[in-house]
């Protein structure tokens, strides 16, 4: 398949006064036209620094990166008008106008003709489910209605490729679904969408393929499954009990990442890991806590995952 | 055309970013405050000199009170930008940053233009400055020159202000420094004569001199110093667009366009 990003060694390091701050450390890959593609790290692990350059609002220290085929140092202006992106959050509107109105700005700048952009506008904002809310000012939006107010300023220029920087960040569940269904249907569209969120339950949904990235490094790349995969050495249990001794279980060390929850007294639900892949055993040495009234090994989740491979990190 | 367009650039830019977007504070910002800054300086003026001297003043003020206008609202517009957030997506977007720059600059340009107008018929009611008749066509080609090269020199605080945050320290500094030496309150020939030269290398300092001269208070040839005013606008103009491009090159390499304040 065509590859819409090529990124090669890219670094971007900030001087400050205690010396070079690499906020990202020579990292490299593709991704593919049509995909939707997930950039998944902690807070400060480089995926807005990676997202700035990709679309040549910064420049890379040091590395290459090409979007479309054209370098993102030197050939900004030929990607420009092919891309567009989106940042979480609510800045980035302007607040007195309507949406209507913000939209009409950005058709201008997007070089819209004027007697097409009331039809795109409204098809837009139908699209982002705003059509009521057009005339409105957007300091008078929620959360979640001005990030599809971005969706929808993102599509002005009918773009190939898009970059969400943590668009469902803060939004209620609601809200968040409304956003995800709406990548989707881009997606489905043929669009090429560069994702980063802090929800796995959403990229694992959403994504193609996954990257994380932690210190400005990628420490993985693949599909979705083939991350869960690298976590096949884990042994995740979840079990419901009563327990005699819940101080006992807690202190006892051949548990890793013991979760336990209260259902009603004594009863509990546990998740948890153990260098143990029989069944049988396990649940043989759980029962010496207490009664098993319930047990079964878990399948490994992109959250397992992330945790797993971020566990060094602050 | 494009001016009265609803959804028009100009239109809207002022609407999601300019000061001033209530009758109220228009009449106060842009009549009482004016008037004051007038009275103020006729007073001063007319204390220390005599009356004769304060008709001299007052039109100095004019120009420089419009002046002041549009480079603090200009640059404030991208203050806004910045604010919001919004500085970035006007970026990146294809059309070239220069002109978005210069297309949001109508909005002072017309202001700037309302501040000089009502400067001019406020002197002519309250301090009775009125123009020997006949010169009006030669005072409206002055404004518009004047208009034009003020608006090239906040040029160049508009592309600073792509770099740095906060660049309201340039303007304090520039705005005091163009009291002095644009020969607002005095002549510019009383100043030595390097600060002379540094004097006529600044926008206004010709164009109030043309001002006092077609309100027969200064006897220059004003065509001839128009003429360098326009020049001078041009230079600037032309160092404007030079430094555009280095502090977009700029503010992509070390981050300042993301920075927020
Ligand atoms: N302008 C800047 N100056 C110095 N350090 C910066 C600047 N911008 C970002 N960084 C640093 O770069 C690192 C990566 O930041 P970022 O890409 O925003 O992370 P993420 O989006 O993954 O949370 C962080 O440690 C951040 O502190
Ligand atoms: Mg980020």
């Amino acid at each position: 398949m065509e590859k819409i990003i090529e990124v090669k060694g890219l670094s971007r390091a900030y001087k400050l006064k205690t010396g070079l701050k690499y906020a990202l450390d020579d990292i490299s890959f593709d991704v593919k036209k049509g995909e939707v593609f997930g950039l998944l790290g902690p807070n400060g692990a480089g995926k807005t620094t990676t997202i700035k350059i990709l679309t040549t609002l910064l420049l890379p220290t040091a590395g290459e990166a090409r979007v479309l085929g054209y370098d993102v140092v030197s050939e900004s202006h030929m990607i420009r008008n092919r891309i567009n992106f989106v940042y979480g959050g609510e800045r980035g509107v302007y607040g007195r106008l309507t949406a209507k109105e913000y939209m009409h700005y950005f058709c201008t700048l997007y070089k819209i003709k004027n007697k097409d952009q009331a039809a795109l506008i409204k098809d837009l904002l139908n699209l982002v489910k705003l059509q009521d809310a057009e005339n409105q000012k957007i300091h008078t939006y929620s959360k979640g209605m001005i990030q599809r107010l971005h969706i929808a300023r993102c599509l002005i220029n009918d773009p190939e490729l898009l970059f969400l920087d943590e668009p469902t960040i803060g939004l209620d569940p609601i809200g968040a679904k409304l956003l995800r269904d709406i990548v989707r249907d881009l997606s489905s569209k043929g669009i090429t969408i560069i994702l980063t969120t802090h929800y796995m339950q959403e990229a694992d949904e959403l994504c193609d393929r996954i990257a994380f990235i932690k210190g400005g490094k990628i420490s993985l790349i693949g599909d979705p499954d083939f991350i869960k995969q690298s976590c096949n050495h884990l042994n995740l249990y979840e079990a419901t009990m009563s327990i005699y001794d819940i101080e006992k279980l807690k202190e006892n060390n051949s548990f890793n990442k013991l979760e336990i929850e209260v259902i009603k007294e004594p009863y509990y639900s546990l998740n948890f890991e153990v260098n143990e892949n029989d069944l049988e055993k396990v649940s043989a040495y759980l029962s010496t806590f207490g009664d098993i009234l319930k047990i079964s090994k878990r399948n490994i989740s992109l959250e397992d995952a992330y945790i797993y491979h971020m566990k060094d990190v602050g | 055309m494009i001016l009265i367009n609803k959804y028009g650039f100009t239109n809207l830019s002022y609407k999601a970013i300019y000061s001033f977007q209530t009758i109220r504070l228009f009449i106060f910002f842009r009549i009482v405050d004016p008037f004051m800054h007038y009275v103020f300086f006729a007073t001063l003026a007319s204390s220390l000199v005599g009356s004769d001297y304060l008709k001299y003043v007052v039109i100095g003020n004019i120009a420089y009170y419009t002046c002041q206008t549009i480079m603090i609202n200009y640059m404030n517009m991208f203050r806004m930008e910045r604010r919001y957030g919004t500085l970035e997506l006007n970026i990146a977007s294809p059309t070239p940053t220069l002109l978005i720059i210069l297309r949001k600059g109508i909005v002072p340009l017309l202001d700037g233009l309302f501040v000089f107008i009502v400067g001019l018929i406020i002197g002519a009611i309250l301090f009775d400055i009125t123009m020997p008749s006949g010169n009006l066509d030669i005072l409206l080609l002055l404004i518009i020159i004047t208009l034009f090269s003020v608006i090239c020199f906040s040029l160049l605080f508009a592309s600073v202000s792509l770099l740095f945050s906060n660049a309201n320290l340039f303007l304090n500094l520039s705005m005091a420094f163009f009291q002095v030496f644009c020969g607002v309150n005095f002549s510019v020939t009383l100043l030595p004569e390097p600060l002379e030269i540094l004097a006529r290398m600044l926008p206004l300092t010709h164009s109030i001199e043309a001002l006092r001269s077609i309100y027969n208070l200064e006897n220059y040839e004003v065509y001839h110093l128009l003429g360098k005013e326009i020049l001078i606008g041009v230079c600037y103009l032309i160092v404007s667009v030079f430094l555009v491009s280095v502090m977009e090159k700029l503010a992509r390499k070390n981050g300042a366009l993301l920075k927020n304040i």
